[in-house]
């Protein structure tokens, strides 16, 4: 290649990166999510803690914790109180593999804000697009397998507390969950009666798990449901992937560029 | 040894020395996987969030040092030996960047982080990386300026990685201002704008070499010259402003962007056509001719030739947009980039620092019993077979998630082996690679032992 022809290539490459540059700092999509002072404030927490190595907000960072990007409609209610009690016991407790970090409730509440703004923002993982929420699939799954009119008024008891204190949020039906609480259709076998009676009357704080001040009758519903869930296990685990109300969860609706919520 | 070889041999130590450091960090990190061993480590007050910026920090720093050791190879052997002020330029550039790794050291481990991703150093250890880069751009570009456009490829692509490094670099800190504070998506656009190109400028530098010593070991000038080795230079640095889209495709942004960078991706495939061809070219000669002896440069390279042909077929399928979301945010990406900058950067950084070495101790027996050495030979062969099994394994465990997440599946039993395998795959991969550093360790620690006089560049 010639020198007038090479200097005419590296003039156009230089061209292209500053344009492709222009274009990226200019463009007014990236640039319409702003955040509130509480979030920036949470923001800065979550550099300063340096997060970002063990989870992942859109799908970038660590992979020793789950995303967080929609984190606060993962565990959204009415009030937003229960996605406030989690985060507020992972951070002054910790989880699993996740230290303490002692947060004062100002700064919980910074970073609350935070992953507000971003669940808000975008959607972090693609995943099918699903009518129903995951409480919504299990409580049909259920109702299939196990119908309302078999439940003893104890275990029904049990199956609504399940709903209040969310639990399908760490411990997914059917499998392990990215936050590796344990199966809860097998939570009985795999812990015995005695620990599960004991996690729920005290938490498990090493593992993540809060303590919830449940009384006496309340920790009796719950584990007859499990019980009961558990001599289901098949049924239910049968019952995912043929839920009516979902759309087809095939890999030809993958995303061409955004995820769906 | 005349200044311009210490250089060299400097720098080649310093990178060593930084891949050293990386690999224990990332074989201490890979420990925080395992639920038991994790405890231990959270009780003795280390975390992935300490291990996990280490690792990163030193494993780039490797990477640039010893593409930076290349680039002053060519110096030598083109310009002659440095020039006082190119001396006090290196000195200054290398306390920088000595103080910076020291600073490191004792900043990410107490918490004293950025908290970016793959920029975790301290804004201030940042810039005296930014202040000793441009003293290295210095050096270099006043001696390449004159007759620039006559010049081979390789001297482009050095001058424009090392060029490239500073503005990308900076860019990675605007994180730090006011406005990009409040815009988190914005932040992820140039944060990933960033990376992607802080890959470009350091895959460029070490292409260079690697085009360098191609042209010195065929002595085929023409190689540099050629109308297709520059259509590769401009379709590879094309990419490399572009590509890094591909990270972010599901941001909510300018949408032509994405489609910018899904077209441009897809024109590496014809960069793969062209690797393939290689790959079988040299497979063939390969089973008609042996080799009479190894030669650790030789075999590094075509293993990073062959690498480059899978790891660019993963990229290139994982830059389709539906591909991508599948695997976004999994071990597959964990599997790209730990592929590409072990088995293609590191291995053709290793092979040009087997060449650099063999040209600063020429003795044949140096090269028999060190360079060259049978255990150098074992331990190439062993690292990449543990290399294979790691990239194997983190493609499989991605895959896996990634469709069990989409479909809203319950994940495999198996995955639960997969912890133990990441730590044993990457602890072997970290072994053998310290096992081939080792070989080489007297060169570096008593070089006048090994000179014969009279082979000094200068003499």
């Amino acid at each position: 290649m010639n020198v007038p022809q090479r200097k005419t290539l590296l003039i156009a490459l230089v061209a292209i990166f500053f344009t492709q540059t222009w274009f990226v700092y200019s463009d007014p999509i990236g640039a319409q999510t702003r955040l509130s002072d509480d979030a920036t404030q949470g923001r800065g927490l979550w550099l300063k803690y340096n997060c970002q190595s063990c989870h992942q907000l859109f799908g970038f960072g660590g992979f020793l914790g789950p995303d967080l990007t929609n984190v606060a409609s993962r565990f959204a209610d009415s009030t937003g109180a229960r996605f406030d009690a989690r985060l507020a016991t992972v951070l002054t407790e910790g989880s699993n593999r996740m230290p303490a970090f002692h947060l004062e409730q100002e700064q919980r509440d910074q970073l609350a804000s935070y992953f507000r703004a971003l669940d808000e923002a975008g959607v972090g993982q693609p995943r099918a697009v699903s009518s129903i929420t995951p409480q919504e699939r299990f409580n049909s799954i259920v109702q299939d397998v196990i119908p309302s009119t078999e439940w003893t008024e104890t275990e029904s008891y049990g199956w609504a507390l399940m709903e209040t204190y969310s639990c399908i949020s760490c411990h997914l039906p059917n499998e392990s969950s990215s936050l590796k609480a344990p199966r809860l259709t097998t939570l009985m076998d795999v812990s015995g009666e005695d620990r599960v009676r004991q996690v729920l009357a005290e938490g498990s704080l090493q593992k993540g798990m809060p303590n919830f001040g449940l009384s006496e009758d309340k920790i009796e519903a719950l584990v007859q449901v499990l019980i009961r869930l558990q001599s289901c296990d098949e049924g239910i685990r049968a019952g995912y992937g043929t839920v009516p109300g979902t759309t087809t969860r095939s890999l030809k609706d993958l995303p061409w560029f955004e995820y769906s919520r | 040894m005349d200044r311009g070889e210490r250089m060299v041999l400097v720098l080649i130590a310093s990178a060593l020395g930084c891949v050293v450091l990386s690999l224990a960090f990332g074989a201490l990190g890979a420990l925080a996987y395992l639920p038991a061993a994790s405890e231990t480590l959270l009780k003795g007050g280390v975390s992935l969030a300490q291990l996990r910026p280490l690792h990163t920090t030193f494993a780039s720093a490797w990477l640039f040092l010893a593409a930076a050791a290349g680039a002053y190879a060519y110096l030598n052997t083109e310009f002659g030996g440095p020039t006082a002020a190119d001396t006090r330029r290196f000195r200054i550039q290398m306390i920088l960047w000595g103080l910076a790794g020291l600073g490191a050291i004792f900043t990410l481990p107490f918490g004293i982080v950025s908290g970016r991703e793959y920029l975790a150093l301290h804004p201030v250890l940042s810039l005296m990386i930014w202040v000793g880069w441009a003293l290295f751009c210095w050096t270099f570009i006043s001696k390449v300026s004159k007759g620039f456009f006559a010049r081979p490829v390789y001297v482009y692509m050095w001058s424009v990685g090392m060029l490239f490094f500073l503005w990308t670099f900076a860019e990675g800190h605007a994180y730090l201002l006011p406005w990009m504070k409040q815009r988190p998506l914005a932040d992820l656009q140039v944060q990933w704008k960033s990376c992607g190109t802080l890959v470009a400028s350091f895959n460029q530098m070490v292409y260079a070499g690697l085009l360098y010593i191609g042209v010195q070991k065929s002595g085929d000038e023409h190689l540099g010259h050629s109308r297709s080795a520059f259509a590769l230079f401009g379709i590879g640095l094309l990419n490399s402003f572009t590509n890094y889209v591909h990270h972010t495709y599901h941001l909510p942004q300018a949408e032509f962007l994405k489609w910018v960078s899904f077209v441009v991706s897809m024109l590496e495939v014809i960069i793969l056509v062209i690797v393939i061809k290689e790959v079988v070219q040299a497979l063939r000669a390969k089973s008609l001719k042996r080799a009479k002896e190894f030669d650790a440069s030789t075999s590094l390279f075509s293993l990073a030739k062959s690498w480059n042909m899978c790891l660019l077929s993963l990229a290139l399928l994982i830059s389709i947009p539906p591909l991508n979301s599948l695997i976004h945010g999994t071990h597959v990406v964990m599997a790209h980039g730990m592929g590409s900058e072990l088995a293609i950067d590191s291995y053709i950084l290793l092979g040009s620092i087997a060449f650099m070495l063999g040209a600063l101790f020429p003795e044949p027996k140096v090269g028999e019993a060190l360079i060259h050495a049978p255990r150098v030979q074992s331990s190439i062969r062993l690292l990449n077979m543990f290399l294979v099994c790691l990239v194997l394994v983190l493609t499989a465990e991605g895959l896996t998630i990634g469709i069990t997440r989409y479909k809203g599946l319950p994940s495999p039993e198996w995955l639960v082996a997969f912890p133990p395998l990441f730590l044993a795959f990457g602890v072997g991969v970290a072994f053998f690679f310290l096992r081939l550093i080792v070989c080489w360790l007297p060169l570096l620690l008593a070089p006048a032992e090994f000179r014969t006089p009279g082979s000094s560049h200068s003499e």
